[in-house]
């Protein structure tokens, strides 16, 4: 039973040695990065099965002020934190055989965010979750200029539409504790109810603008499509594939353990549907494709809140698995991207025709990512969208549900798009040498047919994880039940 | 063994029989129109010199699909014969024949289409296109016609439609469905490509059309085809609108005189374009043929 | 085991795949051998009509079961996709040496093959989705392959339609599966008998309405044209031939498994048959009549033929719909009718692009001198397609015209009679322009096609002529399905069946044309020899001709009659589909331009706004 707090520790200290590594040797910063998640996925593996039978509780105290600051690792946070991580391991092999200027502050940043985002997972504590939104966003800001060029701009909006979400966030904290008292998450679930409802809903309301920007809800989620296609490619995969997770956890949280008001659902299902429908939307006049991937990724965060919004069990599992399938596959079409677009030197769609043969790899690492998405069956995009349309047709949402078949329709015609246009067309143009990415495509491609053919593997703790976040009751009983 | 022998014999019989009636009922045309247009015209046996002539004739050939089509062209016209009543001399009265004998029609059509235009003319194969539009207009009305027939007397069979119509002058179609008769011989001037429907075959424009490059024992084969066809066109019309006939005789007199009525009128009208064909039976003679078996469902 | 004969295609096809790129032949080897095996394995299932077979998943704590049965109509599916695959496999072991993504091809092919028995044999409505789907996508990919410029255009259109109408079946299974619990087709028709006919039949129309997307009724149809015209050469028999059928197939689910009859049984009547039916017969007529025309006007020889492979669906369609033994029985019979000789002609179009190299009819001509095998070939099919005696296509018409008009559906039978006579035209002009005329110089030295391509052809021809003759073969395995389907069947024995208004008998027709036939020939051979001449030496008034591009009629060969309807044929359905689609693009155009301004002040004036907006929204509400 190894302490998961290694897990967010041993990152951030490597992080802040790098400088001091690089002087060793240039190299030795990569490599420090892989072994470095290797070992976050090494101490959530010996931990999973302990915390699969009982939520484990840690309580940090002694050096931290007088907040009894502790962790809580449910079935939720354990599954948003095995995806940070498997995510980040897998980034860090890419990493490793990058095609793009980076040094050992890139991989600073890396770990801070990876440490951020898990202790965003794993915290019991508003105002460390503010703290560990503070640090994800900062490494995130930090990592998307490694492009040089226009991720200035990108960063800069990104910089701006954050610090409003601190502020809101800072102001939803604040209030929060000026009313209830105490900043642990346990203890405000369990008194939240003696709130008035108004002022309940103001706070959940600040808190969603907050969250929901790393979130990616409409309209906060308007940075995302220019950071997305301007930061380098494992910044991107990374955001898209852990950061987000972190997000919806967090949002999660808030409406369902912190502040219950089934009034607020019905908003959160409305903005969801928005998210969705705008971005898919847009995203098909794209000619840039990572932008085209970006607003394919609010989307699919859009899909993810609006089923969650619905407030059912299986509704909830659905939208999980979602999530996941959304990670996997996001990374995937991401890394294959990053290589087509080096290929053919430039971000247009109308220029990576024929790069199906000169790049079998990418290629096919894309077109398993799109076929993921769209739902082709035996892969897992298929499973998660059978259970998340069962789940809001059981929840009688008729044209939620017809919204949903119809995004996926638009989604279906711009990535066809470019499935057809690499496979299927004829390239006179020069190909540019690439990075060579077989073992990430090949490690994401087993997970993409391994969740769509058996989907049975982690299905035990979808449903464990949906049934901690419906009811918080066990939440507040396993970390007050002692007091 | 014998029954078929016997039955071998009756159908080339009445092939003969069909040819040189059918051959005779061309003569009669020619001279009727003729003295229409005051002049004295040719001898009323001048198709059979005409048979005998070309079939004494060395002729060209254009390659095997030019022999197939015809050999098919006629083999398929005599086989339809076989279908159809003429009076007494009915060798298949079992049922289901009408539409039969409108396909086994468009065999020889095909035969004949396929042979003419494998000759490599441009004119046969505008014959042919303009044939082909022209039969789609005028097999529509026609086929409504005959649903309503089939419907009304609840068999498909020529004879059966035949005997439908015994027991006396009154029973005929002819008094009971009288627009659906009048219709029919519309129809039937466009089947057997009088003016002003024969702008398939325009002698003077396309060069004859389909047969333009047929000579000798050919052009011998398709004046016999088209003379069985006409007899095959006439004898449905009057199976179906005039109530058949006991004996050959009056069937052959029935025949006669709805073929010199059709010449005479064909001889008035000059040359339709294709489409203004097509337009026109699809016009008024389509919507009263359907007018027509509404009632006759209703 | 059933399921076998799913997952062996697929497998089969990685290795396919793998050993296609070591050798030209070897995908198509391995695709033809294996349909062979499963087809020889479906033959031997022949009557073994209670197999079934199960898989139990569990997922999210639901337990699904996957069903998977043979009855009648998914055994004769069954066999048509395996005899099919097996001809055009054949066919492209040599077609296909110069092309480039035989690989491909021959994957995917493979995989479709697998889930076509998929859907057949499914008796649930899940696996039916999974398989379908599988389907959609392999024959996406297959016909994105093909050379022509607009095939990756029409590939796009035929996915999008067909997801539309996935997605809608999708929405009415899982509406269905929460009320009952269960997927399986038998659950699906208790539970829509149960509940009210509006609900039924709004929930029955959004099950049919991929399948009749596949079979390409109107007004689904128009990706039709496209995919079969730019599709690789080889795939569109196939594609002609069976997948248009599949969407029958699912109809037939719909209409006669879920019985619609007993759901409609107290609404409105037509004569006897329920609106709704007629509805979906009507569709079948305008079906008919629409590819009739539009078929004549093309010039593209593919194209034309995919037209008439429509009009020939409305036909079947019509049959099915009207719901009588007779319209059942026309209706299959044609079916399979039209998968042979709608392979045929298609195959004997890939035998010609295979030699010149185009599909453009006024380009070509005298092929018949070059290719005689061909030429038979297509000469037969196209007289099964006219419906002429003795082939096989008169007798499936025949069966429709009595089914027809035994129940007075008078416009019904309007177009059946006008898509038959029609399909004289369309089915001539290739036969005149390709195939007869005047050799162009540049196919002077063009040759047949290798044995191996020519293989299929024979054997389709000969079905066409035996299946003309003895439709008792076929009959016996419709009747079968009609008493599966609670239909009665139709008397028949092995050379007649019994229509309403008379019987039909094949021996006696087929000995009859061949003595007319004799006869004639008899005639012919009696009277003096002739000469043989050139193609060039024709009557020409005078003239003197040497040009043979000149001499060749073929291009509009029907123009007068296209005039007819050139106003018709512009409004298309196409374009209506491409606005509609395009104002959907715009939306999306819009909002980014309004909104998404890449203003980093206006993006944090949203993040205010919104809190405002919800904040209000809020307090009062």
């Amino acid at each position: 039973m190894v302490n998961p707090v290694l897990i967010i520790a041993v990152p951030l200290l490597i992080a802040f040695l790098m400088p001091f590594f690089n002087y060793i040797h240039k190299k030795l910063p990569a490599f420090l990065a892989l072994l470095t998640t290797a070992f976050n996925v090494l101490v959530i593996s010996r931990n999973f099965s302990a915390i699969m039978s009982n939520p484990m509780v840690i309580e940090i105290g002694g050096w931290q002020p007088p907040f009894a600051i502790n962790l809580y690792i449910g079935p939720l946070a354990l599954l948003a934190i095995t995806v940070i991580n498997v995510v980040g391991l897998i980034l860090s092999v890419y990493n490793l055989n990058h095609d793009y200027e980076i040094n050992d502050k890139f991989y600073l940043l890396f770990l801070m965010i990876i440490a951020g985002a898990s202790g965003m997972v794993m915290t019991g504590d508003l105002f460390n979750l503010f703290v560990f939104i503070e640090i994800t966003s900062v490494a995130a800001y930090g990592l998307t200029v490694f492009n040089r060029g226009d991720s200035y701009e990108a960063a800069f909006k990104y910089i701006i539409i954050g610090a409003i979400g601190s502020v809101f966030l800072l102001i939803a904290v604040g209030f929060t504790y000026a009313s209830v008292g105490t900043l642990n998450m346990a203890e405000i679930s369990h008194l939240s109810p003696n709130l008035s409802p108004n002022l309940m809903r103001i706070i959940t309301l600040l808190f969603m603008i907050g969250i929901g920007i790393e979130a990616e809800l409409f309209p906060l989620n308007l940075w995302v499509p220019d950071v997305y296609s301007e930061a380098p490619t494992s910044v991107t995969s990374i955001l898209s594939g852990a950061v987000s997770v972190a997000g919806i956890y967090a949002l999660g949280r808030i409406f369902f353990t912190l502040f219950q008001d089934p009034a607020l659902f019905s908003y959160l299902m409305i903005i969801g549907v928005i998210t969705l429908i705008v971005g898919e939307l847009v995203a098909y006049n794209q000619e840039n494709i990572k932008r085209m991937l970006a607003y394919s990724s609010i989307a699919q965060m859009g899909l993810i809140v609006t089923i969650i919004s619905i407030n059912t069990s299986e509704a909830i599992a659905a939208g999980l698995f979602q999530l996941i399938n959304h990670s996997i596959l996001k990374v995937l079409l991401f890394i294959s991207a990053g290589v087509l677009i080096k290929a053919a030197g430039s971000k247009k769609i109308e220029e990576l025709n024929g790069l199906g043969n000169k790049k079998p790899i990418a290629s096919l690492g894309f077109s398993i990512g799109a076929m993921g998405i769209l739902g082709v069956p035996f892969f897992n995009g298929f499973v998660s969208k059978l259970m998340l349309i069962n789940s809001t047709l059981n929840a009688e949402k008729i044209i939620i549900t017809g919204l949903i078949l119809f995004a996926t329709i638009v989604e279906i015609a711009y990535y066809l798009k470019v499935v057809q246009k690499l496979y299927f067309s004829n390239r006179d143009k020069k190909v540019f040498k690439t990075a060579n990415i077989f073992i990430p495509v090949l490690v994401l491609t087993i997970f993409v047919f391994a969740l769509g053919i058996y989907p049975e593997l982690i299905t035990n703790t979808l449903n464990k994880a949906a049934s901690e976040l419906i009811t918080n009751t066990e939440y507040i009983t396993n970390v007050l039940g002692g007091m | 063994m014998i029954n078929i022998l016997t039955t071998a014999l009756h159908f080339i019989g009445i092939t003969i029989f069909s040819a040189a009636l059918g051959l005779f009922f061309m003569g009669i045309a020619r001279k009727i129109v003729a003295r229409i247009q005051k002049r004295y015209g040719p001898p009323i046996y001048q198709p059979y010199l005409d048979v005998i002539k070309l079939f004494g004739k060395k002729a060209i050939t254009h390659g095997f699909i030019f022999d197939f089509g015809t050999i098919m062209a006629f083999g398929g016209v005599i086989a339809t014969l076989f279908f159809v009543p003429l009076g007494a001399w009915t060798l298949y009265s079992l049922n289901g024949t009408v539409v039969l004998i409108i396909y086994l029609l468009a065999i020889a059509s095909l035969g004949m289409a396929m042979g003419t235009v494998g000759s490599g003319n441009p004119q046969a194969s505008i014959g042919i296109s303009r044939a082909l539009t022209q039969m789609l207009g005028y097999e529509l009305p026609y086929l409504v016609i005959l649903f309503g027939l089939i419907y009304k007397y609840q068999t498909s069979s020529v004879f059966g439609l035949a005997q439908a119509q015994a027991g006396g002058i009154m029973n005929w179609n002819l008094f009971t469905y009288p627009v659906a008769t009048v219709l029919a011989f519309v129809i039937l001037i466009g089947m057997t490509g009088k003016k002003p429907f024969d702008a398939m075959i325009a002698p003077s424009e396309i060069g004859s059309g389909p047969v333009v490059e047929s000579g000798g024992k050919y052009l011998g084969m398709m004046m016999l085809q088209k003379s069985i066809t006409i007899i095959v066109e006439l004898a449905l019309f009057v199976n179906l609108f005039l109530g058949g006939a006991d004996n050959i005789l009056s069937f052959s007199i029935k025949m006669l005189i709805v073929w010199i009525l059709a010449t005479m009128v064909g001889s008035l009208f000059p040359r339709f374009k294709i489409e203004e064909g097509v337009k026109f039976f699809w016009k008024w003679p389509l919507i009263i043929a359907i007018i027509q078996v509404l009632f006759i469902i209703y | 085991m059933l399921i076998n004969y799913i997952f062996i295609p697929i497998i089969a096809a990685f290795f396919a795949y793998l050993l296609n790129k070591k050798g030209k032949y070897i995908g198509s080897i391995i695709t033809s051998l294996i349909s062979a095996y499963i087809l020889y394995q479906l033959i031997g299932l022949y009557g073994n009509w209670s197999l079934s077979q199960n898989i139990n998943l569990s997922i999210m704590g639901n337990d699904l079961q996957l069903l998977f049965a043979n009855n009648p109509l998914s055994w004769l599916f069954g066999i048509m996709t395996a005899s099919a695959t097996l001809l055009i496999s054949i066919f492209t072991i040599k077609s296909q040496e110069n092309y480039k993504l035989s690989s491909a091809f021959n994957f995917n092919f493979l995989i479709l093959f697998g889930s076509i028995i998929g859907v057949v044999f499914a008796s649930d409505f899940l696996s039916l989705f999974i398989f379908w789907e599988l389907m959609t996508w392999t024959s996406f990919y297959i016909i994105s392959g093909g050379k022509k410029a607009m095939a990756k255009k029409s590939a796009y259109r035929y996915f999008v339609l067909s997801a539309v109408g996935a997605y809608t079946m999708l929405m009415a299974i899982f509406m269905i599966y929460s009320q009952t619990g269960s997927f399986a087709i038998a659950e699906t028709a208790n539970y829509l008998q149960g509940i009210s006919t509006t609900h039924s039949l709004t929930l029955m129309f959004m099950l049919a309405l991929p399948f009749l997307t596949k079979a390409g009724l109107f007004p689904v149809h128009i990706w039709v044209k496209g995919a079969h015209g730019n599709a690789p050469k080889e795939f569109s028999p196939f594609l002609s031939g069976l997948m248009l059928k599949v969407g029958i197939y699912g109809l037939m689910v719909v209409l006669f498994l879920l019985p619609f009859s007993k759901v409609i049984e107290n609404t409105l009547s037509y004569r006897g048959l329920s609106v709704f039916s007629y509805l979906f017969a009507l569709l079948g007529a305008i079906t008919t009549v629409t590819g009739t025309i539009l078929a004549i006007r093309q010039e593209d020889m593919k194209k034309l033929i995919a037209y008439s492979s429509i009009s020939q669906m409305g036909y079947i369609i019509m049959g099915i719909a009207i719901a009588t033994p007779l319209g059942l029985t026309g209706g299959l019979l044609h079916m399979m009718n039209h998968l042979i000789f709608k392979s045929a002609i298609f195959l004997a179009l890939a035998a010609v692009i295979y030699r010149t190299g185009t599909t453009k009819m006024y380009e070509m001509g005298g092929l018949i001198f070059r290719m005689p095998l061909t030429f038979a070939t297509y000469l037969t099919a196209i007289i099964a397609l006219a419906g002429i005696p003795p082939t096989n296509g008169f007798i499936s018409k025949w069966v429709i015209y009595q089914a027809l008009i035994e129940k007075g559906y008078l416009f019904l039978a309007v177009a059946a009679f006008f898509g038959s006579i029609g399909s004289f035209m369309y089915v001539f002009k290739p036969l005149s322009t390709v195939f007869l005329g005047q050799l162009k110089p540049q196919h002077e030295k063009i040759k047949e096609v290798p044995f191996l391509m020519q293989v299929p052809m024979y054997i389709l021809m000969i079905l066409m002529v035996l299946f003309g003759v003895v439709p008792g073969i076929q009959m016996s395995i419709i009747s079968k399905i009609s008493s599966f389907v609670g239909m009665e069947a139709v008397n028949y024995s092995l050379f007649t069946i019994e229509g309403a208004y008379g019987a039909w008998n094949s021996l006696i027709i087929f000995n009859i044309f061949t003595g007319g036939f004799v006869l004639s020939l008899f005639v012919f051979i009696l009277a003096r020899k002739s000469k043989l001449v050139g193609l060039l030496d024709t009557y020409t008034s005078g003239e003197y001709m040497n040009d043979a591009e000149a001499y060749h009629f073929a291009y509009q060969y029907y123009r007068p009659f296209d005039r007819m309807f050139d106003s018709f044929a512009a409004k298309s359905l196409t374009r209506a589909y491409e606005s509609l689609a395009e104002n959907i693009a715009k939306i999306g155009n819009g909002i980014r331009k309004t909104v998404i301004t890449g203003n980093g002040q206006s993006y944090a004036f949203y993040a205010i706004l919104f809190f405002v907006i919800l904040a209000i929204a809020g307090w009062i509400i």
